[in-house]
């Protein structure tokens, strides 16, 4: 028997209307209760849960908007939808006066259409649950590489349909308007109402604008080893309507060609800012956009997206991300060919056989649970490969047997257990992929996950599977009183003391490894990574911690690898400053490099003139060993630079 | 010839604007300051796009009417997108007379833009009915557009 779609209450005098209105949503699958007197349509309310409410303004003996005005103490506008409707009271002022009171979602003057009336029914989250058709909008957004080819509408829509998402959605979309060849700009809308804007042309990323216009150039050309600093110093000092870059090439200090190269890093660290862990807002606007020089290709974008998911998603996201994919099977596009230059990239080079282990037809939580590869890093290397659409999910989940169930469902809820209701409707949301704004949407989403209920003979997992079920409830529940906004204030405003705690340790190290107190810097900077840990420049400074405390042979083996694993999660834009060269210069000088240490402190004295950690550790390179002069051990990249540098 | 074109007609406070072509970092918005408007009325039906840099233009330049009724007619989707996402796009006191909304038949692939006016198809706190579109071949046609957002500046 098809599933009712839900509840629709009719409050109406007019027979005929009424009975119209009965058969068109009984025909289309919902239970229906018609009356004419509020009375009844109250008493009915209150034992039955219904999807909508549709009055007429004008009863016999009382008015239809008071009565919606009073029942909104009960039933608020989050709770109930409520559809006014008159053929008598259709002036423009008393209908913005009663939408306004009631709070209703639409006022229709009759006659009307059935079907326009119908739309505006919202179906139940239980009916939702079994709508197999039915996919979240972040879910349908992450499929659309399944198909073979996606269309500019298809791909509008997909944008279109998506409410808030996450800062680290960001990347997907980027490669899936790279991918598919979009013209146009991406509008970015940040939680605080902050736009920035990527624009692409033919496929490439061709303009990266962001609010912080820090430009980096000085910096970028420095550390390519483009510039001399003193060049960069006199041409900063000299007043000027031109640009920088203009003004370098004009004065034959730059060559055009080295111009371009760090334009193209400059704008990859500014894509590299709009990647943030917070909510933000988007709209593709499909226009002409001129294909100009620098610009960021289908490769270069690859090597970004590499960093960006190794250096700023966390943990914690992508297994939630992943959760509602936890079923189903993984696929190998037909462009992942043996020696795909992606494969020679450290999150998928470091560990053999990745990609086979992921393609072999078993669940991904199978996959997962076979612990072949550490857990974070096969989380990464498999987002990437999602995110390049190298790989695609199996169109339908692998059946799984109810061993496997169980652990799945144990896993969620040991992701949700200790949250509280504010926190397990989020973390919900992101395992849903559904709007934390909707929760109703969460909660058939979440459902879904869920499955249908357990025999009762497989007593574990019936239990389980309750338990979840008990605490989706409440969650929902929850999400619709007040106490949610509450709670939200509650939890920002303890957000910040722990911000500002962290901040306030951060410092506290920063004094250590001034001091060289390295163990001490240690200890404070493991705190701070347990409360933020994403806190900028955190992995360089314990990186610096790691290898100056390091002594004995043994453990710096252990550390030297530790640091190069801390690098390679150092996001882009942390790399064009002279704490970063200072700490590869470090590391260069663990491992034994002298000339490379020796140029990394350089690189950092000119990136910084104040920074004297790196003159220290140049003048004890200098005592140890004095630099050969002969041609033969300069970096290969200082000469190509030099062949950039005009004068 | 400009990608970007403003004009502006006074008559007295009474500010008449029409917008056209590409509102990005080009467009320049600072020989249309609209102090000393008592109203202003802003046709968009014929720009194209808007960018990032385009929409922070925007906001300042839109702010400079101070107190006066300020009313969008005409609005295409990709301004209406902008209402709904950004906030200060519309004056918190502004209104929008009418915009565009995207209709789509799934079969013949045929796409139509129809103007819905206030008082007719929608007042304000929502829709108050959707008109019927046909494409040529006479196939009905659905509204192309997440309703839930689309409408939702409606509501505010």
């Amino acid at each position: 028997m098809e599933k009712s779609k839900g509840r629709v209450a009719i409050l109406e005098d007019d027979a005929t209307l009424s009975q119209a209105l009965q058969e068109a949503f009984q025909r289309d699958g919902y239970e229906v209760f018609v009356s004419s007197h509020g009375a009844e349509v109250s008493d009915y309310l209150n034992k039955n849960p219904i999807n909508a409410l549709i009055v007429d303004c004008l009863l016999p003996g009382e008015s239809g908007v008071d009565f919606v005005t009073a029942l909104r103490k009960k039933s608020p506008a989050s709770v109930l939808d409520v559809i006014l409707m008159s053929g008598l009271f259709t002036d423009a002022s008393f209908i913005k006066d009663s939408l306004r009171s009631t709070q209703a979602i639409a006022f229709l003057k009759k006659p009307f259409e059935m079907a326009d009336i119908l739309k505006l029914v919202k179906r139940s989250p239980a009916a939702m649950v079994d709508e197999e058709a039915e996919v979240s909008p972040r879910k349908a957004l992450y499929q659309l590489f399944n198909k073979p080819k996606v269309t500019l509408r298809e791909k509008r829509r997909a944008i279109e349909a998506l409410e808030d998402i996450h800062g680290f959605d960001l990347p997907f979309l980027y490669s899936l308007l790279v991918e598919t060849q979009a013209t146009g700009h991406l509008n970015i809308i940040g939680e605080k109402g902050e736009v920035s804007g990527i624009s692409f042309s033919q496929g490439k990323i061709v303009a990266v604008d962001i609010v912080d216009q820090e430009t980096f150039l000085g910096k970028l050309l420095l550390e390519a080893g483009y510039i001399h600093p003193d060049d960069l110093t006199e041409a900063l000092s000299v007043t000027s309507s031109k640009r920088l870059g203009e003004r370098l090439i004009h004065g034959n200090l730059l060559s055009p060609h080295a111009f371009n190269i760090a334009l193209a890093n400059q704008m990859s660290i500014r894509l590299s800012r709009t990647i943030v862990d917070a909510k933000v807002k988007v709209n593709f606007v499909a226009t002409e956009v001129e294909l100009t020089h620098p610009h960021i290709d289908s490769e270069a974008l690859t090597l970004f997206l590499h960093d960006w998911i190794a250096s700023k998603m966390t943990p914690n996201w992508l297994k939630a991300h992943y959760l509602q994919w936890g079923d189903y099977g993984l696929n190998k596009a037909p462009a992942l060919v043996a020696g795909h230059p992606i494969l020679k990239l450290p999150l998928l080079s470091n560990f053999a056989g990745f990609v086979d282990h992921m393609t072999k037809g078993a669940s991904l939580n199978q996959l997962l649970d076979a612990k072949k590869f550490p857990e974070e890093t096969a989380y990464k290397a498999l987002h990437l490969l999602l995110t390049k659409g190298l790989i695609i999910f199996s169109e339908k989940p692998v059946i799984v047997d109810s061993g496997e169930r169980l652990k799945t469902l144990k896993k969620m809820w040991m992701q949700l257990s200790g949250k509280n209701k504010l926190e397990a409707l989020d973390l919900m949301a992101r395992m849903t992929a559904a709007p934390e704004s909707e929760p109703q949407t969460v909660y058939s989403e979440f459902l879904k996950i869920l499955g249908p209920d357990p025999s009762p003979k497989d007593k574990e997992l019936a239990q389980v599977h309750q338990q979840l079920k008990k605490l989706t409830e409440e969650v929902y529940s929850f999400s619709k009183s007040g106490n949610r906004d509450r709670m939200r204030e509650e939890i920002a405003k303890n957000e910040i003391e722990i911000k500002m705690k962290a901040a306030s340790q951060f410092e506290d190290a920063k004094n250590f490894l001034q001091k060289s107190q390295f163990a001490s810097a240690i200890a404070v900077l493991t705190k701070v990574s347990l409360i933020e840990p994403n806190m900028e420049k955190l992995r360089l400074y314990m990186s610096w911690a790691k290898l100056a405390g390091t002594d004995s042979q043994g453990t710096k083996a252990q550390r030297i690898k530790e640091v190069e694993m801390d690098l390679m999660q150092v996001p882009p834009e942390e790399k064009y400053d002279a704490l970063y060269s200072f700490v590869m210069g470090l590391l260069s000088k663990a491992k034994g490099d002298v000339p490379a240490a020796r140029k990394y402190f350089e690189k950092a004295t000119h990136l910084d003139n104040n920074f004297l950690p790196p003159r220290r550790e140049l003048a004890q390179l200098q005592s140890k060993h004095p630099p050969q002069k002969d041609m033969m051990n300069r970096d290969l990249k200082d000469l190509v630079a030099g062949f950039f540098k005009k004068k | 010839m400009s990608k970007f074109d403003l004009k502006i007609e006074k008559n007295g406070g009474a500010f008449k604007v029409a917008m056209a072509g590409v509102i990005d970092e080009d467009a320049d918005f600072n020989p249309h300051a609209l102090a000393g408007a008592t109203s202003i009325d802003l046709n968009l039906q014929n720009v194209k796009s808007i960018n990032s840099c385009g929409i922070r233009e925007w906001i300042k330049w839109i702010s400079t009417a101070g107190n006066a009724k300020v009313q969008y007619h005409e609005c295409p989707k990709i301004i209406v997108d902008q209402i709904n996402m950004v906030q200060g796009f519309l004056p918190a006191s502004g209104k929008v007379m009418s915009f565009f909304v995207p209709f789509y038949n799934e079969d013949s692939g045929a796409e139509k833009n129809i103007l819905f006016t206030a008082g007719k198809e929608y007042g304000e706190g929502g829709l108050t009915a959707v008109p019927q579109v046909k494409d040529d071949a006479g196939n009905e046609m659905e509204m192309d557009v997440v309703e839930a957002k689309y409408f939702k500046f409606l509501k505010k």
